[in-house]
C-alpha cells in the first residue's frame, strides 16, 4: 500500500513536471506568435492605408467615391487626410499601436472602442483626427487636434512620431550584424592607468562578440576589424554599408580623466545631449577621414526615423544589460543610460547603430578587471543579450532555417 | 552528448526562487537559504551616494536608509513594477541579490524555478524571464501557490491558499498543472489590511504617530482574528513622547476585513470543483503565505466553510520558505529535457 501510495505520488509528480514544462512552452510559443500575429496586422493595417494614399489622389475629388457627399464638405487642403481616416475606420483600422517599449497603445489614450457612425468619426492615430464627413446631417463645424493629420502631405508626420515604430509597421527584420572594435593601429584610442590601450580591448570584446553571435542561426556577422590596423571612420562605415549591415555596434572604452568614476553609457546618433557627450563624440570622431562635401550628404540622412527609433532601442537593451552584467562585478559602477550624441560612425551608418562605451578604462580597479578574459567575455555575453533581447523584444529576427552564411571578417 | 547533459545537471546550482510582494526567500541545492524583504533602494542624490556608496540597497538596509533611497517595491500588488528603468532594473537586482546570498561557485550554473504571485505569472512572464537571464542558464516559472503545494506534496485533491502580502492566490491541485479554472486571486491581503489598520488607528488615535512600518510590524507581531486572550497594548509616540495604546479591537476587525471574500472564493472553488472530490479537496485546505500566521486564521476559516461540510484548514510549518522549497523541490526533480532555455 505504502508502494502503491509512492508510486501513484511519483506518477503525479511526472504528470505535472510535464505540464509544467508545457505551461513554461506554451508561454513561450504564444509570445512569440502574439508578436508575428501584430506585426501581421500593422502590415495589414498599413499595407491598406498606404493603398489608400497612392489610390485617393488619383480619384480626383475621391471623397464622392468613398464617401458620398463628404468632401465637398469639407474645408480645402483638408480632404484626404480626412479621407484616408475615415476610409482607415471603415476598413476596421484600429488606432496605432506604440513602440512596444512605451507599453502603451493609443487606444488607451483615446475613447475609441465606443462604436460609431463610420460617417461621423474617424481616428487615424493616436491623438487621433476627429471629423464628421457627412456633408448632410453631420455638425457644422470640426476640428483636427494639435498633432493630428490636417493634409495628405501631413502623413510623413505621422511616419516621423517616435511612437510608431517604421521597423516594426513593416516587419523588418535583421540578418546583417557589423561589429566595429573602436580606433586601431595608429589609433591606440584611450590609454589606462597601467598603459593599458583601448584598441586591444575593444578588439578582444568585439572578437568574443562576434564568436557568439556567429553560433545564433540566420545572422550574418562582420567584424570592421579582426586585427590591430588603422581604420578611418569612413572605412568602418563603407564596409557596414557594403555588407548591407542591419545592425552596426561600434565597442568603445571610455575615460574620464582625473576623476576615479566608472560608467557605462550607450549612444546612438542624434545631437549631443551634454557636454561630456559633445567631448566624447569629439574624441571618437578624430579620424573620420570624411570631406566637407561627403559630410553634408550625412547630414542631409539625418531625419531617417526608422534609424533613429530602431537604434535607441537597440541601445536600450545594450545599456541594461552591459549594466546590469558589470553592477555585479563593481557596484560602483553608474549607469549613465542611452544618450544621443554626434558621431560620425553613427551618422554615417544607414540603419540601426549604436555606439557602446562599455566601461572606463581611466579606473585602475576597472584597468584590472580588463586584464582578465573572463571579465571582457562577461561583457561580450551583456553586448550579446542586449542584441539579442532587442531583435526578440521588437521581434526583429525570426526563427529563420539554417542557412550556411559566410562570416568572413572584414577588411584587416 | 548525453554525458555532457548529466554532467552540466549534476553541477549546476539548483535554486527555487519566491518572488514575493512583500518578502522573497530563495533555497538552493548547495543547502542554503535565505530571506530578504522585497524592496530595493538607489540612492538619491549625490549627497546619499557618499553616505552610502553607489550601490543598490535591499530589504532591511533599505528600511534603514529610506530616506535617503529612491525605493522601489518590485512586486507592489502582485505583479511586477514597470514604467521607469529602475523599475524593471529593481526585479533584476532583487533576483541577484538573492542568488548571491546562496553563494553559487563562480561560474556555476544556474537552473532556477522561480514562483511568482498567480497575477504576475499571468502577465510578467517574458519581465521575470529577462530579469533572471543575466544570472541562470534555464528557468521554470510558476504560480506561488503552486509551488507551495509541490513543495508539500499536496499534488492532488488539495487547495493552496497563499495568502500574501499584494495578493491572496488560490490554487486547487488535483494531479495535475492547476489551470486558469484551478486558479484565482484576491487583491485583499495583507497589505490590506495593513491600510485598514493604519485607518481605524488613526482614526481613534489621531495624534498618534502610526506610520505604514510600524503598522506592518504591529500586524506581524499581535495580529490575530476571533477572540483575543490578551489585549494588545503598543507604544507608539504622541508628541513625541511614547504612549501606550490598545489596539486589540482594531486589529481583530483588520485582520478579519480580508476574510469575508476569502471564505467565499474558497467555497465558490471548492464548489465548482468535481463533486466526488469536493469532500476531499474541503479536508485537505492549506494556508501559506505571510497573513498565514495571523493566529487563529485556520480556525476562522474552518469556522467558516464549516457550512459545506466538514472540513480542515492547516497553515504551512514555515510560511517564509514554503514557496522557495518548494521552488527548489521543482528545480532537483525537473528533467533537463523540460528546462526552458534562458
Amino acid at each position: 500500500m505504502g508502494n502503491n501510495g509512492q508510486t501513484g505520488q511519483q506518477a503525479f509528480k511526472r504528470t505535472i513536471l510535464h505540464d509544467v514544462y508545457r505551461s513554461n512552452l506554451s508561454a513561450e510559443k504564444l509570445l512569440s506568435l502574439q508578436q508575428r500575429g501584430q506585426r501581421r496586422q500593422r502590415m495589414g493595417r498599413w499595407v491598406r492605408v498606404a493603398g489608400l494614399v497612392v489610390i485617393l489622389p488619383l480619384m480626383g475629388s475621391g471623397a464622392h467615391s468613398v464617401f458620398p457627399g463628404g468632401a465637398d464638405s469639407l474645408p480645402p487642403g483638408k480632404s484626404a487626410a480626412v479621407e484616408i481616416a475615415a476610409a482607415g475606420w471603415n476598413s476596421g483600422l484600429p488606432p496605432l499601436i506604440d513602440d512596444a517599449n512605451a507599453g502603451v497603445t493609443s487606444s488607451q489614450e483615446m475613447p475609441v472602442s465606443t462604436p460609431m457612425a463610420p460617417h461621423r468619426r474617424a481616428f487615424l492615430s493616436g491623438r487621433g483626427a476627429v471629423a464628421p464627413l457627412d456633408g448632410s446631417d453631420g455638425p457644422d463645424e470640426w476640428t483636427v487636434p494639435d498633432g493630428g493629420i490636417s493634409s495628405a502631405s501631413d502623413y510623413r508626420v505621422l511616419l516621423d512620431r517616435p511612437a510608431v515604430a517604421l521597423a516594426d509597421l513593416f516587419g523588418l527584420e535583421v540578418r546583417t550584424i557589423v561589429i566595429d572594435p573602436g580606433h586601431g593601429g595608429e589609433d591606440p584610442g584611450a590609454i589606462g592607468p597601467s598603459g593599458m590601450l583601448e584598441k586591444d580591448i575593444t578588439l578582444e570584446i568585439a572578437r568574443l562578440l562576434y564568436e557568439r553571435l556567429v553560433r545564433r542561426e540566420g545572422l550574418r556577422v562582420f567584424m570592421t576589424r579582426d586585427s590591430d590596423v588603422t581604420l578611418s571612420l569612413k572605412h568602418r562605415v563603407e564596409f557596414a554599408r557594403e555588407n548591407s549591415s542591419d545592425l552596426l555596434i561600434s565597442i568603445h572604452l571610455n575615460t574620464i580623466p582625473n576623476d576615479p568614476m566608472t560608467i557605462v553609457e550607450t549612444y546612438y546618433f542624434g545631437p549631443p545631449a551634454d557636454e561630456h557627450s559633445l567631448k566624447a563624440a569629439e574624441q571618437e570622431n578624430r579620424r573620420s577621414d570624411y570631406m566637407v562635401a561627403e559630410f553634408g550628404e550625412l547630414i542631409a540622412g539625418l531625419s531617417d526615423t526608422l534609424k533613429q527609433q530602431e537604434s535607441r532601442r537597440l541601445a536600450a537593451h545594450i545599456q541594461r544589460n552591459v549594466y546590469r552584467t558589470l553592477h555585479r562585478s563593481n557596484r560602483n559602477i553608474v549607469n549613465v543610460g542611452i544618450k544621443t550624441a554626434p558621431f560620425v560612425v553613427l551618422l554615417g551608418a544607414e540603419t540601426t547603430s549604436v555606439l557602446a562605451e562599455v566601461t572606463c578604462i581611466s579606473n585602475t580597479e576597472e584597468e584590472a578587471r580588463l586584464a582578465k578574459p573572463a571579465y571582457r567575455d562577461k561583457i561580450a555575453g551583456a553586448l550579446e543579450r542586449g542584441i539579442l533581447s532587442y531583435l526578440k523584444q521588437s521581434g526583429r529576427q525570426q526563427g529563420r532555417p539554417p542557412r550556411q552564411w559566410s562570416t568572413t571578417y572584414g577588411k584587416s | 552528448m548525453a554525458k555532457v547533459k548529466v554532467s552540466q545537471q549534476d553541477k549546476a546550482l539548483r535554486i527555487g526562487i519566491d518572488l514575493g510582494t512583500s518578502r522573497s526567500a530563495i533555497a538552493a541545492s548547495n543547502g542554503k537559504r535565505d530571506w530578504v524583504q522585497s524592496l530595493v533602494g538607489w540612492p538619491k542624490d549625490f549627497v546619499a551616494r557618499k553616505m552610502l556608496g553607489d550601490r543598490v540597497l535591499f530589504g532591511d538596509e533599505v528600511n534603514e536608509h529610506r530616506l535617503s533611497l529612491d525605493v522601489v517595491r518590485p512586486l507592489a500588488q502582485g505583479v511586477i513594477k514597470s514604467g521607469t528603468e529602475k523599475d524593471e532594473e529593481s526585479v533584476a537586482e532583487l533576483i541577484g541579490h538573492l542568488i548571491d546570498l546562496v553563494g553559487p561557485r563562480p561560474r556555476q550554473k544556474i537552473f532556477a524555478a522561480v514562483g511568482v504571485p498567480a497575477e504576475a505569472l499571468k502577465v510578467n512572464k517574458q519581465a521575470i524571464r529577462e530579469a533572471i537571464s543575466d544570472y541562470a542558464e534555464k528557468l521554470i516559472v510558476v504560480s506561488e501557490p503552486f509551488a507551495v503545494a509541490y513543495g508539500m506534496g499536496a499534488l492532488d485533491n488539495a487547495m493552496i491558499i497563499d495568502m500574501g502580502a499584494g495578493t491572496t492566490d488560490f490554487c486547487i491541485m488535483h494531479g495535475t498543472m492547476p489551470s486558469v479554472d484551478d486558479q484565482r486571486s484576491l487583491t485583499t491581503a495583507g497589505d490590506y489590511i495593513d491600510e485598514q489598520l493604519l485607518g481605524l488607528l488613526t482614526e481613534r488615535y489621531p495624534d498618534a504617530d502610526f506610520n505604514m512600518n510600524i503598522i506592518r510590524a504591529f500586524k506581524e507581531e499581535y495580529g490575530f482574528v476571533g477572540d483575543s486572550l490578551t489585549q494588545v497594548e503598543v507604544e507608539v509616540r504622541v508628541e513625541g513622547r511614547l504612549v501606550v495604546h490598545d489596539i486589540t479591537n482594531e486589529m481583530r476587525r483588520a485582520c478579519e476585513s480580508i476574510l469575508p471574500a476569502i471564505a467565499e472564493t474558497a467555497m465558490d472553488m471548492i464548489a465548482r470543483f468535481d463533486p466526488e472530490y469536493q469532500d476531499q479537496v474541503r479536508n485537505n485546505i492549506i494556508l501559506a503565505g505571510g497573513c498565514s500566521q495571523i493566529a487563529g486564521i485556520d480556525s476562522y476559516l474552518m469556522e467558516a466553510l464549516s457550512e459545506m461540510g466538514p472540513c480542515n484548514v492547516t497553515v504551512v510549518d514555515d510560511p517564509l520558505y514554503a514557496g522557495a522549497r518548494g521552488g527548489l523541490e521543482l528545480a532537483k526533480d525537473m528533467p533537463y529535457e523540460y528546462w526552458m532555455d534562458m
